[in-house]
């Protein structure tokens, strides 16, 4: 693991064993998140991306959810074996976290304030006086004025709300901000704001980010590095330029040419045919397969695997890594 | 009405308040525009601007507070309920969220089947519509007994369409029927009811906050903030010279999917402020780069900037 690592994730599986079936929604996932980079997960709905996060944090709910296989490295320390006074220590204060939905992730019957005050007494040992001042710091950060410590979650907008959500993750100054959907919930010039404004405080505090989202076009504004998340597998990965110029994945080819576009004159958009597989039962060989255009009959056979195919830029296809999944295409 | 001919739907000075104990909500304030048949008309803006009271108002599901709306050279505003009823068959309406605008309990088949009961179709030819309209949705047959629950958003989303053309009507409005949805699946049904448009000669009104999937099935397009129109036109206009500073900004801050093009965005102050008791002036004064002292003591009204494409900004037309 080099220097430059805060997070590295090795292998990971994640089952939900459920009482007649076995929903596979991590199957096999590997990468790093440097030192201060942006670093997306983007995928659908069902791809797995929220239960990665989850287990960084290790707050997979047990039962159902099974870690089958693999390692989390944060900062050379295992996750997996850490005690669980370890992971209190790290939740909040060096790893904190976005949720989705700013509306249920407050008190609504504490003041925002105390909500955030709360963090910084756990993990700091300071005067109240000082905590407090903290506190106010954070709130001008994220744009809120000092003023409304007292006011409730009820008294703020949506996307103040989200500002709340945020300051609190951060008020502890973290090594790695974890964003699950943070302005989907937003409408898009409170989004533009939002995302505007975490950039800028990640920038000055130095702090790496995991941003998972759906959309693309918040990956290209954000993020360096990017994987595309496919039934639980990363099927793609690679700095943003990459992705995005160089694409390669068929997966990643049909995400882009469903996502409707300002600039695009066509009034017809490409989908991809059919659906997502149900995780719990998921197809033999290539998961992404029965919709892919370019399958082939080793596809429907054998689980391509993931090949550098140049600079670091991964791809899991057999179409477009060779069959030997080795790195001429 | 000059322009009744052409136009299947016409809304004049539509008004929809609301009295809430702080107030009067202007949810809709004057809102004017027209429908040619076998168009689609987008509706865009962000979230608590009136768009869907819109939608439900010109449907006459809520009553208007002042204004009329034009079906097919027929005030609907004016009709008796039993002819209201029989106007609906021709003006149906898909929503947003296809988790819980289905029953539960109910199957697909008998979701879809029941406005036809509700209209008196018999039994017989009922079961001899619903393969059809299964078919043209694009529904395999063997879901006819699934429960909704059974089913991806994308499926649902294709049954709450398939009741919205059990009648085979002239107008539909969509309310954010793809904003649930998944990138891809959003694609099938986005191309879904352009196929639908094309073959039946539909005419759509399209209620979103997303500009780039209303850019994709609009004809017109009229941006809304606060319950008023602040920018209409033809949809390749629109695009091409936004004129409405809110416009200009709603549009740079959509994420484009792409690292070369990198674009300024425009970054507006504030939130959208509320709607009840608006005070008087521009609504959007208040957020704007551009507003001067009259844009805060007087209302700009449309006005035409280039022939069909109309602005209220007092700082975009000279």
């Amino acid at each position: 693991m080099s220097e430059n690592t805060l997070v590295s994730v090795k292998n990971l599986r994640i089952h939900y064993c459920l009482h007649n079936s076995t929903v596979k929604a991590v199957n096999g996932v590997s990468f790093d998140i440097r030192k201060g980079e942006t670093f997306g997960l983007v995928g659908e709905t069902g791809a797995g991306k929220t239960t990665i996060s989850l287990g960084i944090l290790r707050l997979l709910p047990d039962p159902p959810a099974r870690v089958i296989e693999g390692s989390i490295e944060f900062n050379g320390k295992n996750i997996f074996t850490a005690t669980e006074a370890e992971m209190r220590d790290l939740r909040g204060d060096q790893i904190s976290m976005i949720f989705q939905d700013p509306m249920t992730a407050l008190n609504p019957i504490e003041t925002v304030g105390d909500q955030i005050l709360e963090c910084v007494e756990l993990h700091q040992k300071l005067s109240a006086a000082e905590a407090r001042e903290k506190v106010y710091e954070i709130l001008e950060m994220v744009g809120i004025h000092r003023e409304r410590y007292e006011e409730y979650p009820h008294q703020f907008s949506g996307g103040m709300k989200q500002r709340i959500v945020i300051a609190m993750a951060l008020v502890c100054r973290p090594e790695l901000l974890i964003a699950d959907e943070p302005t989907t919930a937003l409408d898009v010039t409170i989004q533009a704001q939002v995302l505007d404004m975490i950039q800028k405080i990640k920038n000055e505090l130095g702090t790496s980010m995991l941003l998972i989202t759906h959309d693309l076009g918040i990956i290209a504004e954000t993020c360096d590095r990017v994987a595309v998340v496919y039934a639980g597998q990363i099927v793609e990965m690679g700095t943003t330029e990459q992705i995005y110029e160089n694409t390669l994945h068929p997966y990643t080819n049909g995400l882009f040419g469903a996502i409707p576009s300002l600039d695009t004159k066509s009034r017809r958009l490409v989908p991809i045919e059919g659906l997502m597989p149900d995780p719990a039962n998921l197809p033999k060989g290539c998961y992404f397969s029965p919709r892919c255009s370019r399958c082939m009959e080793i596809c429907r056979q054998q689980e391509p695997p993931l090949t550098d195919m140049g600079e670091g830029h991964m791809c899991r296809c057999f179409a477009v890594c060779g069959k030997g999944g080795t790195a001429d295409a | 009405m000059p322009d009744q001919e052409k136009a299947l739907l016409e809304v004049q000075h539509l008004k929809k308040y609301f009295q809430t104990p702080r107030g009067t909500l202007h949810a809709v304030d004057d809102i004017n525009f027209s429908i040619p048949k076998g168009q689609t008309i987008g509706v865009v803006g962000e979230s608590g601007c009136g768009k869907s009271t819109l939608g439900r108002v010109v449907l006459h599901l809520l009553d208007s507070t002042d204004g009329r709306i034009f079906f097919k050279g027929e005030d609907i505003t004016q009709v008796d309920n039993r002819k209201l009823r029989e106007l609906r068959k021709q003006m149906q309406i898909i929503f947003q969220d296809p988790y819980s605008s289905l029953d539960p309990r109910f199957t697909v088949k008998a979701i879809i089947e029941e406005p036809l009961e509700n209209a008196g179709i018999p039994r017989a030819k009922r079961r001899e519509m619903l393969p059809e309209l299964m078919a043209t949705v694009g529904l395999a047959d063997r879901l006819a007994d699934s429960y909704p629950h059974e089913l991806d958003g994308g499926r649902r989303q294709r049954i709450g369409i398939a009741r919205a053309l059990a009648f085979n009507p002239d107008f539909v409005v969509c309310d954010e029927p793809v904003s649930a949805l998944d990138v891809s699946i959003q694609a099938q049904v986005i191309n879904l009811l352009l196929d639908l448009q094309e073959q039946r000669g539909l005419t759509y009104m399209f209620i979103s906050h997303d500009l780039s999937v209303v850019k994709y099935l609009s004809h017109k397009i009229m941006v809304m903030y606060l319950g008023q129109t602040v920018e209409i036109s033809e949809s390749d206009e629109l695009f091409a010279h936004p004129t409405h500073p809110y416009t200009q900004a709603l549009l740079s801050a959509v994420p484009v999917p792409s690292v070369k093009k990198k674009k300024e965005r425009i970054l507006l102050k504030g939130e959208l402020t509320s709607p009840i008791n608006p005070k008087p002036g521009c609504r959007f004064a208040p957020r704007c780069l551009y507003a001067t002292e009259r844009c805060f003591q007087e209302q700009p009204a449309l006005a035409e900037v280039s022939p069909g494409h109309s602005v209220a900004c007092f700082n975009c037309v000279k």
